[in-house]
């Protein structure tokens, strides 16, 4: 795969495109109250592929929500920043700022995206809304939504005439996916954006963000619960558990030697179809229940190479190689001796 | 269409049909009652079958199968016979001269109660928990519940029998002169008044609350999210993203009522004896005038068919999702 842009593991250097410090959101209702995502820390590099793996219920929808300020009540964040350069910490700009920012330097595509258009309005007036929107030319901004419906190979002219009910499901994923870039923006984040596809379809999306990072200086944030998605793809890989990042590093090296037992359960859950066939097993067990206070490692009851210690003690993400960090007692013992 | 179209024009001439062949199976046929009283008068019975036959322009002796087709005969030619309650006066005539006033007002209530729970409907869908939410929930749930002839008596209790600020019945003040006047048209709004009230009240509490429900139910859709992770303005969202999605089912709801404003509401017609097409199938009713309400039947049914069509015709317009195989 060719990657034109310098990449930066190392999370330190630099001023980051995206800084989130010690995010915590919760769910609070009357009764219960979720830590969805507790104390995360995360730095996105300028241009860089983030790719961020977990089963489902680990918090990612809600990460990328965050960052779009756009968490779904009754939830909320309670702790930290997300410092997105000059704008500042984009949890506490006023809404309109922030919706100023949103589709122009940060932009989502949901997970099982099926229908984020009007099904009442042509795909062509709701390009034109964006640029609307953003004070820019509605005439320019149909120009560059024709060129950009042209790299996801797609025929802008029938699209944009479209009601987005006449376009098959991977073409609506290809035109959210032109719509999100109309502004160039800084950040994209995409939310398993191929999960509601079938196989061809998910492959051509997956060509797709190939050429954008070709093309386009963006940074993507690419959220997917299969781990065989991102590691040929992105840069960096944040594994989440439980609303916590418990490993993140080079794809490669994560896939290569896996830190954390949760990492190294999702890769062995890979189904090789190819190769000989390994031992191929789902891991046992389910996230915790996060609306209960976890005491220890989240992972413990599942981890199958749990200590005592891993019972009463929550492991912070530390460094064991750099640019590589994991959140496990046997890691960081390993590493100190 | 054409099938449709077709479907149509039978439902109209079943209701046609079953219409005709109820009233004159009945008890207390009036014709027959009149002949009946001419001969106790002492007419013969030759003289009082022209008599009868003339005035009401049938013939009461011949088969009713004969009966039925000339009367569909007349229909076909426009033809909507002779009113039994006014003998010389054809039905036709009857439902013209009623027919305006139902309109009016029917109408006008319609277009105040859809307009006022479209708006308000709104802004509850749209603030839950807000201040119209919370204050006009509870109202409007009531009022639809209530039957119109309910608040039709109780407003003609209050303000034209107690407060005496509104006039009990009529279309329009004996003194005044139907035309295009300023005193016509302002005795013709204090009229309506009561009856348009009467059935604006009861039918915003409808309103309202589909309104409100289909704004909360769109803005808890995918596409919401979509729109406003694009950075829309709220404004755009509202008028161009909600609200045209939102109306959808209420617009097929708004041309059905157009279809069954025709039948008027008997009882809030009766209540201020306002002289529209309820009032006239009251009267028609209480006095076996069976032409007329044959008539008013049928004009009821074509109505309430026709808008029918109109909504699914207007429903493919507006919804690019459904096509016209769909539907017709
Ligand atoms: N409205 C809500 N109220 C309470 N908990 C919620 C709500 N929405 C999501 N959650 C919880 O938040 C957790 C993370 O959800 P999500 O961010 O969607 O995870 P993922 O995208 O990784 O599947 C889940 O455990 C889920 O149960
Ligand atoms: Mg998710």
């Amino acid at each position: 795969m060719a990657r034109q842009h310098p990449i930066t593991t190392e999370a330190s250097s630099g001023a980051g495109a995206l800084e989130i410090t010690g995010l915590s959101v919760e769910y609070v209702t009357k009764r219960s109250r979720t830590r969805v995502i507790d104390n995360l820390t995360l730095t996105l590099q300028p241009d860089e592929m983030l790719g961020v793996v977990g089963e489902s219920g680990c918090g990612k929808s809600t990460l990328a929500y965050s960052i779009m300020r756009m968490i779904p009540p009754p939830g909320r964040p309670v702790a930290g920043a997300i410092r997105f350069g000059r704008h500042g910490d984009l949890l506490s700009v006023p809404e309109l700022y922030m919706n100023r920012l949103r589709g122009d330097r940060i932009a989502m595509i949901f997970q099982g995206a099926q229908s984020v258009f009007n099904p009442v309005r042509r795909i062509g007036r709701q390009v034109e809304d964006v640029f609307q929107a953003h004070g820019k030319d509605r005439r320019k901004g149909l120009e560059r939504a024709r060129e950009l419906l042209k790299a996801t190979q797609l025929d802008p002219g029938r699209v944009l005439k479209s009601y987005p009910h006449e376009m098959s499901g991977g073409m609506r994923q290809r035109v959210a996916i032109a719509m999100a870039l109309l502004l160039d923006p800084e950040i994209l984040i995409l939310d398993e954006p191929t999960s509601a596809l079938d196989v061809v379809s998910q492959a051509a999306i997956l060509e797709l963000l190939v050429e954008i990072r070709q093309r386009f200086h963006v940074s993507l944030i690419f959220i997917t619960h299969d781990f065989a998605v991102v590691s040929s793809h992105a840069d960096r890989i944040a594994v989440m558990y439980a609303g916590h990042i418990v490993e993140i590093g080079r794809a490669d090296e994560i896939f290569r030697v896996p830190r954390h037992p949760y990492t190294k359960g999702l890769i062995q859950a890979i189904p090789n179809i190819r190769g000989p066939l390994r031992d191929i097993r789902a891991m046992d067990g389910e996230p915790p229940d996060l609306s209960k206070e976890i005491v220890g490692c989240p992972f413990a009851p599942r981890c199958p190479e749990v200590m005592d210690a891993c019972r009463s003690y929550k492991p912070e993400l530390l460094t064991i190689a750099p640019g590589h960090e994991a959140a496990c007692i046997r890691a960081a013992m390993a590493e100190a001796q | 269409m054409v099938r449709r179209l077709g479907t149509a024009v039978l439902m109209i001439f079943l209701v046609v049909t079953f219409t005709f062949f109820l009233l004159r199976l009945m008890p207390g046929n009036p014709t027959l009652i009149e002949y009946h009283l001419l001969l106790k008068q002492g007419d013969s019975p030759q003289a009082a079958l022209q008599y009868v036959n003339a005035l009401y322009g049938v013939n009461i002796h011949s088969p009713l199968f004969l009966q039925y087709l000339s009367y569909l005969g007349d229909l076909a030619h426009g033809n909507l016979g002779t009113s039994v309650l006014y003998p010389n006066t054809t039905v036709l005539s009857l439902v013209a001269a009623a027919l305006p006033w139902t309109v009016f007002s029917v109408g006008l209530a319609l277009t105040v109660s859809a307009i006022f729970g479209i708006l308000m409907g709104t802004v509850a869908g749209f603030k839950r928990n807000g201040l119209v939410d919370t204050l006009l929930t509870p109202v409007a749930t009531v009022l639809s519940g209530i039957p119109n002839y309910l608040t039709g008596t109780v407003f003609l209790f209050v303000f034209a029998v107690v407060l005496a600020w509104l006039p009990q019945s009529g279309a329009y003040g004996v003194g005044v002169r139907p035309g295009f006047n300023v005193p016509f048209l302002g005795s013709v709004f204090v009229h309506a008044a009561l009856p348009v009230v009467s059935y604006a009240v009861t039918q915003f509490g409808g309103w309202y609350l589909l309104m409100k429900s289909s704004t909360a139910s769109t803005l808890g859709q995918e596409f919401i999210v979509g729109a406003r992770s694009r950075g829309l303005t709220s404004s755009q969202v509202i008028y161009r993203y909600v609200m045209p999605n939102s109306l959808l089912p209420l617009f097929t709801n708004f041309v059905l009522a157009i279809g069954f404003m025709f039948g008027g509401s008997v009882f809030v017609e009766s209540i201020f004896s306002y002289p529209g097409l309820g009032y006239l199938l009251n009267q028609a009713v209480s006095n076996r005038d069976y032409s007329t309400m044959e008539g008013l039947f049928l004009i009821i049914t074509v109505a309430v068919i026709v808008s029918n069509l109109a909504a699914d015709l207007a429903y493919i317009k507006l919804d690019p999702r459904i096509s016209g195989e769909d539907v017709l």
